[in-house]
């Protein structure tokens, strides 16, 4: 079986007046949480739409597991739209029960699956409660359910996040987590960086219906580091000498509370962290030293702003 | 389970476990009873006692009779202008008839009526009748003709009606064929706005609640259309079936109670004539050929019902609200009000080219073609029309089907009848 669950081979979409995809190659590995960002309007929805096979593309190839995608195989695919929506009439239990069976569950897999989901997320008295009846928050709990319950080999969720507080937040994340280690892949497609870097081992950005960038979070931080050092160093203020006399670009010093300083200065490309380390060693304490790597969110910004420019 | 199916037992049972679905159910066949015999019960009851007071200034007309009890005559002595005087504390229901003095038979002008309130059109009717009836008396007798060969002019007629049929011929009746007629047209009629409306407000609650791409996830919006679209038919079959029971069981059930209310109260004379009249009209319809009209009623209501609830489902798709709908709902839904409005013309004559037009042409067909079953079609005629039907429906819901799938996706968008016909290009 391929190491990778998604394969997707020049990808492009068209509606009337706008291309919505480009071209789009992605992989996505077996066992992954990936992140799938980009602008508001880049293309992801799009993307996910075809992968869903709600819509299907101009051109290009959608492999999974390595084989050409076939309709029978959205029975492996949960997605949570980013738009949130369920039978508002419908009872919480029917409506779970509903979904599960159109993803090809049996009735007594569906009443396993209801018992296990509605104990983790705590909403077993609610099975009978109409979903208008239930608060912003227990509708998104019911939503992730509908999502997963039938144990999808791949789970694509579009903005996850939004709508649930701190906590719930918390234990949906967990949750994704958890399905990862039991084997599932997970697609993120979100515009919060902060739950990237959290969740995320793998991204591809998209914008303007193109593909940026997409790779391990952990490579594509090295790729674009800037060579910024942070150190914490305990020191006589007049020892300190001008960073530029080593050629370093001095972005930020503090001095901290317990008299130490903190700076943060950006190095020579070539430049070797052990060699850093030795011109400061002399003049003081060094309490910390490592290198700052930018934030996906840095990366996020970068790129699509060089892009508009 | 197959997907359709778990869609329509969804669109089923959420619709019949329904509160509405049952009250209606069960008060419709009431409220229609109660809306045809209120005005009946309400003109047998109000017994309201019409006093008319007759001036005649001419000195012609005899003493005034009616048939109707409620209705009495007096003459009065006074002038016109004398009378009106007095008019006001004659109350509501008191007439003044007034006839001039220069009355001439040969040219019957001047009478008038006078009340404080409208005449009923009914009321006014009773009033021309008694008075042609005394003028012709007077015409007559100015000719000389006696009395009794006066009477013995009056006839009354009822022409026979019979058919052909492969055992000889058989009575029938056009009062009954004819309300059998409007009544078929009439229930596709409302079938097919009831149900169609049904299917174009479901789609519109799972745009708005965004459940639709949740759904579309797991089945083609084509799977999704379709199931709601049976799922609302059956529906509409079970309100049916439970109204034909019902009204069994109501028909039989006020039989037997005009039965008893007779034998009871010892009415040989008129109970005869009550049952006289049921049996009449039940032999009426027992010469229509009931089982042709039952099935060609299920399968114009599904077929017509079809054929527009798939585009209503389309153009429900394709808006964002229910209130948007109307710019499309007219175009769509004329040929039925047409069709509703021709009702009239094709029963006048059934076998009319207007008639065989509007029966073929499958926008209009199932209502017309109802109308024009009670008094016989060639069975080619049939054929060829269900033939168009199914045919025309088979494209439309192909057709729905494609701006369906693209519509339920799209939002915040002005939709044209242009941009309807793109999206049956897409991919």
């Amino acid at each position: 079986m391929s190491d990778n669950i998604i394969e997707a081979i020049n990808i492009s979409k068209s509606y009337a007046k706008k291309e919505a995809l480009k071209n789009i190659n992605l992989t996505v590995p077996r066992g992954s949480v990936y992140g799938l960002l980009g602008p508001n309007g880049a293309g992801k929805t799009t993307f996910i739409r075809i992968l869903t096979q709600i819509i299907g593309p101009d051109s290009g190839e959608i492999l999974l597991n390595g084989k050409p995608m076939q309709r029978s195989d959205i029975e492996h695919i949960g997605y949570m739209p980013e738009e949130r929506g369920l039978y508002k009439k419908m009872k919480v239990g029917e409506q779970v029960e509903y979904f599960s069976r159109l993803k090809g569950m049996s009735k007594e897999q569906t009443f396993d699956a209801i018992k296990y989901w509605f104990n983790v997320f705590d909403i077993k008295d609610w099975y009978g409660k109409k979903m208008e009846e239930l608060s912003k928050g227990m509708q998104q709990k019911v939503q992730f359910i509908v999502t997963v319950i039938h144990k999808p080999s791949l789970i694509i969720l579009d903005e996850p996040f939004s709508g649930f507080d701190p906590l719930n937040a918390e234990l949906v994340r967990d949750q994704i987590l958890k399905l990862r280690d039991e084997g599932a892949s997970v697609i993120l497609s979100t515009h919060r960086m902060e739950s990237v870097e959290e969740l995320c081992d793998h991204i591809s950005l998209i914008n303007n219906s193109q593909k940026v960038i997409e790779g391990k979070v952990s490579d594509i931080q090295l790729q674009f580091k800037e060579n910024l050092f942070e150190i914490n160093l305990r020191s006589d203020p007049g020892k300190i000498p001008d960073l530029k006399a080593w050629g370093y670009q001095i972005h930020s010093s503090n001095e901290q509370g317990d008299g130490s300083v903190t700076m943060r200065f950006m190095a020579n490309k070539d430049a070797v962290s052990n060699d850093i380390l030795q011109h400061f060693m002399p003049i003081g304490q060094v309490n910390s030293f490592k290198e700052v790597l930018p934030s996906i969110n840095d990366v996020f910004i970068k790129l699509v702003k060089g892009e508009t420019k | 389970m197959n997907k359709i199916a778990l869609i329509i037992q969804r669109e089923y049972i959420t619709r019949v476990k329904n509160k509405t679905f049952l009250l209606i159910t069960l008060l419709a066949p009431i409220l229609y009873g109660l809306i045809i015999m209120i005005p009946v019960l309400t003109a047998k009851y109000s017994n309201s006692k019409k006093t008319v007071a007759v001036i005649d200034e001419s000195g012609k007309f005899k003493n005034f009779n009616s048939e109707d009890k409620d209705i009495v005559f007096y003459n009065h002595n006074e002038s016109l202008p004398e009378a009106e005087k007095h008019f006001k504390s004659g109350g509501n229901d008191f007439y003044i008839l007034h006839i001039p003095q220069d009355f001439d038979i040969y040219n019957p002008k001047g009478i008038e009526l006078l009340s404080e309130k409208n005449a009923g059109v009914f009321f006014k009717g009773t009033i021309d009748t008694i008075l042609e009836h005394q003028v012709r008396n007077m015409r007559m007798e100015a000719m000389h003709i006696p009395k009794g060969k006066i009477d013995s002019l009056h006839t009354d007629i009822e022409v026979n009606v019979r058919k052909f049929t492969e055992n000889g011929t058989q009575e029938t009746s056009s009062g009954a064929t004819t309300a059998v007629a409007y009544a078929g047209g009439f229930l596709i009629y409302m079938f097919i706005f009831l149900y169609g409306a049904m299917v174009m407000r479901g789609v519109q609650e799972e745009k708005q609640s965004r459940v639709v791409e949740i759904v579309i996830s797991s089945v083609k919006p084509f799977q999704l259309m379709m199931g709601k679209i049976i799922g609302i038919a059956m529906v509409g079959l079970t309100q049916f079936l439970i109204w034909v029971v019902l009204t069994f069981i109501f028909t039989s059930v006020s039989g037997q109670a005009i039965g008893a209310h007779s034998a009871a109260h010892a009415m040989p004379a008129n109970a005869g004539q009550g049952q006289e009249a049921l049996h009449t009209a039940m032999s009426a319809l027992g010469t229509l050929p009931i089982a042709l009209i039952v099935g060609m009623f299920l399968f114009y209501f599904i077929g017509g019902y079809l054929l527009y609830s798939s585009l209503f489902a389309a153009v429900s798709s394709a808006v964002d609200s229910q209130a948007e709908v109307g710019q499309f709902m007219l175009p769509i839904s004329l040929p039925i009000i047409v069709s509703i409005a021709s009702i009239s013309t094709v029963v006048q004559n059934p076998d009319g080219p207007f008639a065989f037009w509007m029966s073929m042409v499958p926008v209009t067909s199932p209502i017309m073609m109802m109308a024009r079953i009670p008094f016989g079609v060639p069975p080619w005629q049939l054929i060829l029309s269900a033939l168009i039907l199914i045919g025309s429906f088979i494209v439309s819901v192909w057709l729905a089907g494609k701006i369906y799938r693209t519509g339920i996706l799209m939002y915040g968008k002005k939709i044209t009848w242009k941009e309807l016909g793109k999206w049956l290009f897409y991919n």
